[in-house]
């Protein structure tokens, strides 16, 4: 990421089941809404933190989410760390009009377009980290 | 070292010359009869002319690079020059030209001053390079002041050009002007759902006959928003659909089959009320303005 | 905990999604939805989602999936009461759900199951009159 915002505060939802993934949603959207989000931001961002903690459950079976609040530059970061297969052939995953209704591809490019900010490190057998990043407007 | 040497030898040789220099520039601009010196007079380019040269006498023995800090005087004169001129109705083209004709009187002072084998040619270059780059100065200066004016437009284009009215009890009409892009898209978005929470209106009448082009993207803008107001729970009319774009439409394979539209914002508001079990009557009197 | 309620209103079901559904708690309300159908031949099937603040692409597909079903037995099938909020990061999420019955809220919902009635009605009538 090219910020050299400094995260100001932290939370953390390990990822194993379906019902954490409601629990990093509610995490995140109160954090979301400390930042001082708008609901339709709001909405964006705990939309997207689903679609890329679910692909974690259904793709690598466990993982973790990181989300901080970040400094001086108010937005919210969410980190998806998982240690699965990582996604092979990216480039054809991320391509628009790839991917069918709610396969792997349509959350991460549906995820993509709802944020400010979006990174994939992927590695075969090591496991995927996706992060976003959500910038408070300014107005 | 003998290079900024001469920048301070040609430093005090104009200002020796200063008055001769204005009065060779300022007859050159008369002889010329450019738009510049008529639009705004011969007395008050005249005053120009000698405050922008004196600033230059002081910034020269700086040397030539026109962005350093010695040069800001000279440098905030041409742009507020620039921008007084532009308004005035003179193209970036003539004010250039007007800052390019200091040259020749510059030039011609500087003729027989420089004894020394090869120093004239020397004054000469270095007088011709500086006065370009002040001359491009007037050229930037006049591209910021578009591109800012161009910038204020849009945004007040996106700000403004979204209004959502409520046309009947249950209708909204949105009348979309110009440019449809992605950032346009959401703000009209935005406020035609507000405004069908705020209404509880049923119909959403999108009006297109301002849009002038309709390619793929902007179809899918409009799709997009229609998809968006039927997912609240009202329905989408798009209305202006001119034969032009019709022909457009169909031509580039746009598929706009799940799009209800209609030719003109009449047969929509028809279309409209029809969806709500409603219709506008004649009734027995006779009105005013009936025949 | 985390069931939803469904109602049943004369010869339509109503179901108002009060709580956050996990994706295996949004099959399990898709098959009791079905099952209710089955069990009831109700009519009409109105899905509440006006207290629902996010739906991702996995709980959009599925409702647009349990109308087509219960499409296919029989049912006419409204969402009603999508916040502003939810539509438009639906669309930016490049969800369309088609062909889907939809209304501001419960009431006009009810009124469109009352409307595809009648017209099924009428449909039916003429073509026994041919």
């Amino acid at each position: 990421m090219t910020t050299n915002n400094k995260a100001e505060r932290q939370i953390e939802v390990l990822l194993t089941c379906d019902e954490d993934v409601i629990l990093a949603r509610q995490k995140i959207r109160t954090l979301s809404t400390e930042i001082g989000f708008g609901m339709l931001d709001q909405t964006r961002i705990v939309t997207a933190a689903s679609e890329l903690a679910r692909n974690i459950i259904v793709h690598a079976g466990r993982g973790k989410v990181v989300a901080e609040s970040l400094a001086p530059r108010p937005g919210v970061r969410v980190l998806f760390i998982d240690q699965g297969p990582g996604i092979r052939d990216l480039d054809t995953v991320m391509q628009e009009g790839y991917s069918s209704v709610g396969s792997l591809g349509m959350g991460l490019k549906g995820a993509k377009r709802l944020v400010d900010e979006f990174d994939i490190k992927t590695q075969a057998g090591a496991g995927t980290t996706i992060t976003i990043v959500k910038w408070l407007p300014t107005d | 070292m003998t290079k900024k040497n001469l920048f301070h030898e040609l430093a005090d040789l104009f200002r020796d010359y200063r008055n001769e220099i204005a009065e060779l520039w300022q007859r050159q601009l008369i002889a010329a009869a450019g738009n510049v010196i008529t639009t705004i007079g011969e007395e008050n380019i005249r005053k120009r002319s000698e405050e922008l040269l004196g600033r230059l006498i002081k910034s020269m023995p700086a040397g030539d690079d026109v962005k350093a800090q010695a040069y800001d005087p000279v440098r905030k004169y041409i742009q507020s020059l620039s921008v007084d001129l532009t308004a005035a109705n003179c193209t970036p083209g003539e004010v250039a030209t007007y800052i390019f004709s200091l040259k020749d009187a510059l030039l011609s002072t500087s003729q027989g001053k420089f004894p020394q084998k090869g120093r004239l040619n020397e004054a000469v270059t270095l007088v011709n390079k500086l006065i370009d780059k002040l001359g491009l100065i007037s050229i930037e200066t006049y591209l910021e002041t578009k591109e800012k004016l161009i910038r204020e437009q849009q945004l007040s284009l996106i700000e403004t050009s979204a209004p959502v009215v409520k046309v009947w009890d249950r209708i909204l009409l949105v009348p979309l002007i110009g440019i449809i892009d992605s950032e346009r898209t959401q703000v009209v978005m935005n406020n035609v759902l507000s405004g069908i929470e705020e209404t509880q209106s049923k119909v959403v009448i999108l009006d297109i006959t301002g849009i002038p082009a309709v390619d793929t993207l902007v179809a899918r803008h409009l799709i997009a928003t229609a998809s968006a107001v039927q997912l609240m729970g009202a329905h989408c009319v798009i209305t202006g659909i001119s034969a032009r774009i019709a022909q457009t439409v169909i031509q580039m394979g746009i598929d706009l089959a799940g799009v209800n539209t209609k030719a003109t914002m009449a047969d929509g508001l028809r279309e409209a009320l029809d969806l709500l079990g409603q219709k506008i009557v004649k009734h027995s009197i006779k009105g005013d303005l009936n025949e | 905990m985390n069931e939803v309620t469904i109602l049943k209103l004369g010869s339509n079901i109503i179901v108002p999604i009060q709580v956050e559904l996990h994706d295996r708690a949004a099959i399990k309300l898709q098959e009791d939805i079905l099952a209710r159908i089955e069990e009831t031949g109700a009519n009409g099937l109105i899905i509440d989602v006006s207290a629902v603040t996010i739906v991702d692409s996995f709980l959009g597909r599925l409702l647009g999936e349990t109308a087509r079903m219960a499409g296919l037995m029989g049912t006419k099938t409204v969402l009603v009461g999508m916040k502003k909020e939810v539509v438009m990061t639906l669309i930016q999420l490049g969800m369309t759900i088609a062909n889907l019955n939809t209304a501001l809220n419960l009431e006009d919902g009810l009124g469109i199951l009352e409307r595809l009635k009648t017209k099924n009605n009428q449909a039916a009538g003429e073509g026994a009159r041919t």
